[in-house]
């Protein structure tokens, strides 16, 4: 158990080195927050409030995702396993009497737990002054949110490590990176809501694994949606992990195959 | 000089081509793949139908035109915007031994011929929406000559972010990050009209970012939606006024290099 902690701790101070050029970073997050959410103002503005998404549900929707995409979304591409293929030490890190797929894992909550304290932290707080913050109004919203970050952060984990992992069997990572994002953009509601696509990619939004990284926690957030929320973000979870130690066992077989 | 510079690009773009079948996915990949960000302005534009007053044709006019400037830029800047590594690791010192500028022998160096999947893509928005236009007659087929041309030479605005940004590391190392603040940042919030924007993110991309230069400032006028027709000349030399400022900062950096020593 040590060794995951120890090697999260290490993760999150190495960042620490990094903390003013993260800085830079930070304002240009704040200004893509401030960009969207003065396209949706743009666009809602005119129009009567349309239901869930009027104009302030929709700015602070903008702000809850910018902050949530440092912590579930912004990690390491392949969580680094891509570069330890390419060089070998792979071999080492799977020799370690450590399970392989959980110190990976657990070695990048060390950045989650950074980014969280160094960029959502002080996200929020900006947004929080600018558009406000929404104060649950029922207590349980609390727990059902943290439940719904921490899932969102999980199933974040899982997606990034399945990328990592299939480095194994092809060397064009950066096209997997690249169709990550491409997807993230499209799908997981960050921007657009997913049931405001139009039919039918609303559908196809919510079938894939996106939609739990910033659709279910932000309705959440907004309480537009009770505990319902948590189901597909759950289900996701569950299938993940299944994903995950189906493909680590296929790498590490394949891995011996080679020889290292 | 310009015509080596064309010599090692057609030398970079042979070794690209030796792989054949990973240069026409890559093509379609980035054409499908980049589409996307304008499936979300469109989706936006589907429920609300307009923003800040612009449809979405008027939109696509924007989003064509910086798409294929961006495009041009990655596709052949590619070595400049990976230049972190340059100064990290001290490869910059071998650009140096060379005769002739250190930019050309770089931008040199390799090009990713199929991220003009992007500027396809572009191209297609930007025909589709300018073709409903003009049978509109929102837009004169003068005007979109003159968008065409636009979006070409609107390569040179990321092209001189990048290389500000790039000069800026000879004195900061790391700028990764910055290139966030500096290319995605003010690029992204040009595919919508600027007026949507508070006044001072306005101010900044029509001023030290000055991204609106490359589609909104010409095209906010030939829609005849304000401004007035200074926006068409002023624009192209707003343009190449600032590459030529981006040029003299990367020659001050240049100067004040320090190899790694590793």
């Amino acid at each position: 158990m040590n060794a995951y902690i120890l090697s999260a701790a290490k993760a999150y101070r190495r960042h620490l080195q990094y903390r003013a050029a993260h800085v830079v970073n930070n304002v240009a997050s704040a200004i893509f927050g401030f960009m969207y959410i003065a396209i949706w103002q743009a666009a809602t503005g005119g129009t009567a409030a349309t239901g869930d998404y009027e104009a302030t549900n929709m700015a602070r929707w903008v702000a809850f995702n910018q902050a949530m995409l440092w912590a579930a979304v912004f990690l390491t591409n392949g969580l680094g396993i891509p570069e330890t293929v390419r060089s070998g030490s792979v071999g080492v890190d799977m020799l370690r009497p450590v399970d392989y797929h959980l110190f990976v894992m657990t070695r990048e909550l060390g950045t989650i737990g950074y980014n969280i304290l160094y960029r959502c932290l002080p996200l929020a707080v900006v947004f929080g002054l600018v558009v406000g913050v929404q104060v649950p109004e029922q207590l349980v919203t609390y727990p059902l949110l943290l439940a719904a970050i921490a899932l969102a952060i999980y199933n974040g984990l899982c997606l990034r490590y399945l990328i990592g992992i299939s480095s194994f069997w092809t060397v064009q990572i950066r096209f997997a990176n690249h169709l990550y994002y491409t997807l993230h953009t499209a799908f997981s509601g960050f921007l657009v809501p997913i049931d405001l696509l139009p039919p039918p990619w609303d559908t196809v939004a919510r079938l894939l694994p996106f939609a739990p990284l910033h659709h279910d926690p932000a309705r959440l957030y907004l309480e537009l949606s009770g505990a319902e929320a948590l189901a597909w973000p759950a289900g996701w979870a569950v299938t993940l992990t299944v994903l995950c130690r189906v493909l680590t066992n296929g790498a590490r077989r394949r891995l011996e195959v080679q020889g290292g | 000089m310009i015509a080596l510079y064309l010599r090692s690009v057609q030398a970079a773009l042979r070794a690209k081509m030796q792989y054949r079948t990973d240069f026409l996915t890559g093509l379609v990949l980035y054409g499908v793949l980049s589409a996307t960000d304008f499936l979300m302005v469109a989706a936006i534009l589907a429920r609300f139908s307009r923003i800040g007053g612009w449809d979405v044709y008027e939109v696509g006019l924007l989003y064509g035109m910086a798409s294929i400037a961006m495009g041009l830029y990655r596709t052949f800047g590619a070595e400049l915007h990976a230049f972190e590594r340059y100064l990290v690791y001290g490869e910059f010192d071998a650009l140096l031994l060379r005769p002739w500028p250190t930019l050309l022998t770089l931008l040199g160096r390799s090009v990713e011929p199929e991220r003009l999947g992007a500027v396809l893509q572009g191209a297609v928005i930007l025909a589709v929406a300018g073709h409903r236009l003009v049978e509109t007659g929102a837009l004169s087929p003068l005007g979109l000559a003159y968008v065409a041309a636009g979006s070409l030479l609107g390569t040179l605005v990321p092209l001189s972010l990048s290389l500000i940004t790039a000069a800026a590391g000879f004195w900061v190392v790391r700028i990764g990050d910055l290139q966030t603040f500096t290319m995605y940042a003010p690029v992204t919030a040009s595919h919508y009209p600027l007026t949507v924007y508070p006044r001072w993110l306005r101010t900044l991309l029509t001023s030290a970012l000055p991204v609106g230069f490359i589609n909104f400032v010409p095209v906010q006028y030939l829609l005849g939606k304000g401004g007035g027709a200074w926006a068409l000349w002023v624009s192209p030399l707003v343009v190449v006024g600032f590459a030529l400022l981006a040029y003299g900062f990367w020659r001050l950096g240049e100067r004040h290099y320090q190899s790694t020593g590793t």
